[in-house]
């Protein structure tokens, strides 16, 4: 796993931690997004999904229309 | 009227079978070695009730990292959390009752269920409910978090192994592992060191895991079936360990460190009991954990029933100090993990072969040598006591 995905999961399980939702879903999106330029679309797809329920428990609709889209394309839903 | 089934008819009669002096005990009987539905009944007392091995913490070596384990049939998930202390679950999420994980993998955060995508957190708490209020709502009232977080199992970790107490009424870890701590209390606190997979092999055998146990906590074997720990080893050099009710095994007062063709041995621990510069013991930690110690290595051998006469031994081997994981002592592990490799494939052929004649209406449970059996018969008596306590 390289070392910005690393630090990205390192500061998830920290803000998860703490109960610090709010930017949870940014940083999974943040992480399909290496995921995805790295071609690993299982990886990108689970990341996106937890971008998703995040987004939606956030009422973050931007994210969740453009996260549902990422998962449509790949015939996730 | 009802007919007795042959676990009825097993348990009226296994603690005066089997609890008595060595001289008149008889082994327990074939019904614990062959009936499938046994299986169940050992589960319940046997398994639920003390405190048994289901994996090793070197298998989550980061935070977040899960493994989904069965222990006869029950699917546990063991999770290092963001603490970096192993926590055992229930691998089940509490909505619907899927299964959470199948594979082993690090959360990357939260532990989504793959149907509803229900979260939990490293802890356990149930996080997320996308949808759960309807679509766009992720709340109802009726449903409380936090009463539907994931089931968590008791657990502990001792010289890297993974114990689990399923029903949770156990007595308490620190008071079950303080007999095998008082007796290698030399090796407190010392961090055992695995060195990935040249440590690591494992055996599928045809057996019940109990003969495996058996096999392992006595030496009157050695002549017969291992000639080359014989060479150097002899019967004649070992002396039974028995704690009642806890473990039992044997012990060797003649063990020789391994070499490399330049003299070169793995660093030993300094400070410990003179005892140790000759002396291995190698135990049986009941129910389900082989252990071994030497002043330079460690190792712990998971059973894992599969079935009622199949067993999955998992052996992993950790050093004492942290120079033996480096890269001049590769070739050294690596014959030491083939010579371990080599003494316990010695000993598949002998317990495949009692769980064949555990089939046999000639036999029942047979009868131990007052001299050289009493490991064995020790860890009959605790089985039996299992069994006979909810009797």
């Amino acid at each position: 796993m390289n070392q910005e995905l690393e630090a990205l999961n390192d500061e998830l399980l920290d803000l998860l931690q703490r109960e610090r939702t709010d930017r949870v879903a940014e940083i999974y999106e943040k992480g399909a997004a290496i995921h995805f330029a790295t071609g690993a679309v299982e990886e990108a797809c689970f990341y996106w999904t937890n971008a998703l329920v995040f987004a939606l428990q956030r009422g973050e609709w931007d994210r969740v229309e453009r996260m549902r889209s990422c998962l449509k394309d790949h015939g996730r839903i | 009227m009802n007919e007795i089934t042959p676990i009825e008819k097993m348990l009226h009669g296994v603690l005066d079978h089997v609890d008595r002096p060595v001289a008149e005990a008889h082994g327990l009987p074939n019904t614990c070695y062959t009936d499938a539905d046994y299986l169940k009944l050992e589960r319940e007392r046997v398994f639920a009730p003390n405190w048994a091995c289901i994996g090793f913490g070197k298998d989550l070596p980061k935070k977040g990292d899960y493994k989904p384990v069965e222990l006869l049939g029950q699917p546990l998930l063991i999770l290092r959390d963001q603490d970096d202390q192993i926590k055992v679950f229930h691998n089940v999420c509490s909505h619907r009752g899927m299964i959470l994980v199948e594979e082993a993998g690090n959360t990357k955060g939260v532990l989504r269920c793959p149907y509803h995508s229900w979260c939990y957190s490293l802890n356990g708490e149930l996080a997320m409910t996308p949808h759960v209020g309807g679509p766009g709502n992720n709340r109802h009232e009726d449903v409380d978090p936090k009463k539907h977080g994931l089931r968590e199992v008791r657990s502990a970790v001792w010289m890297d192994v993974i114990f689990i107490n399923l029903d949770g009424k156990a007595e308490s870890f620190e008071q079950r592992i303080a007999p095998m701590q008082e007796r290698w209390k030399d090796f407190l606190g010392v961090e055992v060191i695995h060195t990935g997979e040249d440590s690591s092999f494992s055996f599928d055998v045809n057996c019940n895991w109990k003969l495996a146990v058996e096999n392992y906590c006595e030496s009157y074997h050695l002549p017969w079936i291992h000639p080359g720990l014989n060479s150097y080893s002899r019967l004649e050099d070992h002396y039974h360990i028995i704690e009642d009710n806890d473990y039992s095994g044997q012990g060797s007062e003649v063990f020789q460190p391994l070499k490399d063709e330049n003299g070169k041995r793995f660093p030993r621990i300094e400070g410990i009991d003179e005892k140790w510069d000759t002396s291995s013991e190698y135990t049986a930690l009941y129910p389900n954990v082989l252990l071994g110690i030497h002043n330079d290595h460690f190792f712990a051998i998971q059973l894992e029933p599969k079935s009622i006469d199949r067993t999955v031994e998992h052996v992993e081997l950790y050093y004492l100090k942290k120079e033996a994981s480096g890269e001049d002592y590769a070739d050294l592990r690596k014959k030491n993990a083939e010579n371990w490799h080599e003494v316990f494939a010695e000993d598949i052929f002998v317990v495949e072969g009692m769980q064949k004649g555990r089939n046999s209406e000639g036999f029942d449970g047979g009868v131990f040598s007052p001299a050289m059996d009493t490991p064995t018969h020790a860890f009959h008596i605790w089985v039996a006591r299992q069994l006979a306590k909810a009797a």
